[in-house]
């Protein structure tokens, strides 16, 4: 139960910022505005609340500079209309006058929207630095092992500061796995190396996937037992069907609940489908299944790789176990056949050195 | 009305396979059948209250249960999305005392949902028919009462206005049809408007988090007005005088309610999964007696015990008002007013369920319902014990849509 109070005061805090919830630059962040445990602050404490405010206040100039812009595109679209309209017409003098204001108002709107841009860019250049010191403080004060609270608070701040400055995900690039044996010993040694650092990328996404097929798949049984055991009591009358009680017919998910997860599948998962759910709903955080789509597009088949790109988008925990499940399984054969690769080529190299 | 909805469901159905079968190609399609039968006990087989420290009239008995659900969740193309959810099941008592308890259910639910052009806003429409059938396939039994049979149907349309992939808003109307099969006085049918919100608070990454876990939130209110087939009642004793059945005076206008609830639920899922739901209904009536004020709180918890058998407890509480004055029956045998609104109880269940292979499983469920915060002037107390096997096929074919 203590573990609910946490998770329950550190989702409140981020509901107190939104920018942790989403990625999109429009969106106002008002992170380490309150704080837990904000009187009794160490200095590092001070110092990470200080970045993450900054860090707020320039996210929010942004989204100001964001809905500017999209204004005067907005103006400067219509006033090319305008001009577009006003050429097509018949030519006469009052048609040149007009035609001339509107272009001189075109070229003002122009003008405004190039500085916009301006602002824009370097506001963006603002927000990265203001992320990257937002992070480091963070990084130090997490180091310094505070409250749980406050490191769950500063997980979501650390999260939001991270999210712009994350690279884009690169796929592993997988090395040729033929053996040559008339090969130089450097080549093969240059392979042996390929295959290492292809073999170290490749075991770090598998621990990955493997925690979160555990993760979702637990997920996804708690919730069918649940589901089920609310399944079992829908047709024994007990509950009131003319009144309260959940809605739909008795049975909270049998009737209105479940109808409408992001995922095909539907199965399992029916707390996070809402009704009404768009049949693409994204589902923004979490770990990123289509950056593992992208990283594994060498290592995983494409109806995998489809696979990874629809758990994304859906809020079923089985549809991502059954993902994580899938890829991780096809990771694993790679890695073996990596080693069996790297140890066939050292073997070689043995015997040729003897 | 019935007939009219069951058309509409059959012909949606008819449309949902048409659709199907043209556009295999093109789809991504899920089906599902679940089969299950088991034994329970049933302490209060009739559900009676009795006074206090009286056993008289409180029957018991075994029975048999068994249904079938039949799901289906189909793409038609990648904007859309068909589900057709089908129920059908039954029990039946092995004592003569219970044959007039026994009973079928029917139940089908179809629902069509569309995203509206480039934007994430759905509109769905959606239909619904449950129907619980009195089932005397070896008579009437000893002491038979006049069941509790009942059939509700609903269709209506809504549309879900997410603002991001956490938050979803949806406005939902239709009409919604109920017939107590045992007095038509008490059936009705009526519009209803609804708003819902759901909100995913966090959501926890396995990845960075040792005990990643999310927590959703759920809020919904519904008003819904219910034109009933009975008269509406009125006082006809002074104000200040003790309540007798003389004093319900039916008019000459048929009784209407106007009914409102309000639910509001969160679930935290982590390890385990920890839900509570507070949802309130009141219920404003033309009719003397029948105005009220339900409350209910539940509680729920499910986790992995030991050798993969997960446990479910479900602890459910009830608080009704009256606002007017309510009759209790004393004498169960001569019972002349219908109380359908009160079969609410308190409850505590627990339910064991562990699978045995990949389409088995087996479950035991456990319940206990008393009537603690409702009437006081009466007690009920039942208890029943479940243990059944389940039998899960699915099947899904996916294309690149």
């Amino acid at each position: 139960m203590p573990a609910i109070l946490i998770h329950c005061f550190a989702a409140f805090q981020l509901m107190a910022a939104p920018g942790a919830a989403t990625d999109s630059a429009q969106k106002v962040v008002r992170v380490a505005q309150a704080s837990p445990q904000s009187s009794g602050l160490t200095a590092a404490g001070r110092h990470s609340n200080g970045a993450a405010a900054r860090l707020a206040s320039a996210q929010k100039r942004e989204a100001s500079l964001v809905r500017q812009m999209a204004d005067l595109r907005r103006t400067y679209n219509k006033q090319l209309g305008e001009v577009d309209k006003l050429k097509k017409s018949r030519a006469s003098w009052r048609r040149d006058r007009k035609l001339r204001e509107q272009k001189a108002r075109s070229q003002k709107t122009a003008l405004a929207l190039k500085s916009a841009d301006a602002q824009l860019r370097a506001q963006r250049v603002l927000v990265t630095r203001e992320r990257k010191a937002t992070a480091r403080a963070v990084e130090r004060e997490l180091a310094l092992s505070p409250s749980v609270v406050r490191k769950r608070f500063l997980a979501g701040v650390l999260k939001n500061a991270r999210r712009g400055l994350t690279a884009k995900p690169k796929k592993i690039s997988m090395p040729d796995l033929e053996f040559d044996a008339f090969a130089d010993p450097e080549e093969l040694m240059e392979q042996i190396a390929l295959i290492e650092r292809a073999e170290a990328k490749l075991a770090q996404e598998e621990v990955s996937l493997e925690r979160r097929e555990s993760h979702y798949s637990h997920m996804a049984a708690l919730r069918s037992k649940r589901d089920r055991a609310e399944e079992l009591v829908a047709f024994d009358n007990d509950n009131v069907r003319r009144s309260t009680g959940r809605t739909g017919n008795g049975n909270s998910r049998q009737a209105g609940d479940d109808q409408a997860s992001g995922d095909a599948s539907g199965g399992g998962g029916a707390l996070n489908e809402a009704p009404g759910a768009p049949p693409e709903a994204g589902n923004e955080s979490g770990p990123s299944f289509e950056a593992s789509s992208v990283v594994l597009s060498d290592v995983v088949d494409s109806g995998t790789q489809d696979a990874l790109r629809r758990a994304h988008r859906s809020s079923s925990p089985r549809t991502k176990a059954e993902a994580a499940k899938r890829a991780h399984g096809q990771v694993q054969e790679r890695l073996k056949r990596l080693r069996a690769s790297k140890a066939r080529i050292k073997e070689h190299l043995r015997r040729h050195s003897k | 009305m019935h007939r009219r909805i069951l058309t509409c469901l059959a012909s949606l159905a008819v449309l949902a396979w048409g659709l199907g079968t043209a556009r295999a190609d093109n789809e991504s399609r899920t089906w599902k059948l679940s089969l299950e039968s088991g034994a329970e006990y049933d302490s209060n087989l009739h559900r009676v209250e009795v006074l206090d420290g009286e056993v008289a009239g409180v029957d018991a008995g075994p029975l048999m249960r068994a249904a079938a659900r039949y799901k289906l969740s189909e793409r038609p193309d990648k904007r859309s999305q068909l589900r057709v959810d089908l129920r059908g099941g039954g029990k039946l008592f092995a004592v003569p005392e219970g044959q007039s308890e026994n009973l079928a259910v029917i139940f089908a639910d179809l629902n069509y949902q569309r995203r509206l052009g480039t934007s994430q806003a759905v509109w769905g429409a959606r239909g619904n028919y449950f129907d619980a059938i009195d089932l005397r396939p070896f008579g009437d039994g000893i002491r038979p009462t006049s069941g509790r049979s009942f059939r509700t149907s609903e269709i209506g349309t809504f549309l879900t206005l997410p603002r991001d992939a956490t938050h979803r808003l949806s406005l939902q109307a239709g009409v919604r049809d109920f017939v107590y099969k045992p007095d038509s006085d008490y059936s009705w049918r009526g519009p209803l408007v609804g708003l819902r919100y759901a909100s995913t608070l966090w959501i926890g990454d396995p990845d960075s988090e040792e005990d990643a876990a999310s927590i959703d939130l759920r809020a919904s209110y519904q008003v819904g007005l219910r034109s009933y087939e009975g008269a509406a009642f009125r006082n006809a004793c002074a104000p200040g005088n003790m309540p007798t059945p003389d004093c319900f005076v039916p008019t000459e206008e048929s009784r209407a309610d106007l009914n409102h609830s309000v639910i509001v639920e969160g679930v935290y899922t982590g390890k385990q999964i920890y839900s509570l739901l507070y949802g309130a209904e009141v219920v404003d009536s033309n009719s003397y007696g029948q105005a009220s004020l339900r409350q209910r709180v539940e509680a729920g918890f499910t986790s992995a015990l030991f050798a993969d058998v997960f446990l479910t407890a479900r602890a459910i509480v009830r608080l009704n008002t009256f606002l007017d004055p309510l009759l209790l029956a004393r004498d169960l045998q001569n019972q002349n007013f219908v109380s359908i609104e009160d079969e609410n109880r308190n409850s505590l269940s627990l339910h064991f369920a562990r699978d045995l292979t990949r389409h088995w499983g087996a479950e035991a469920r456990m319940a206990v319902y008393s009537n603690e915060f409702a009437t006081q002037e009466l007690r009920f107390r039942r208890q029943t014990a479940y243990l059944g096997l389940l039998y899960r096929f699915e099947e899904a074919s996916r294309s690149r849509l």
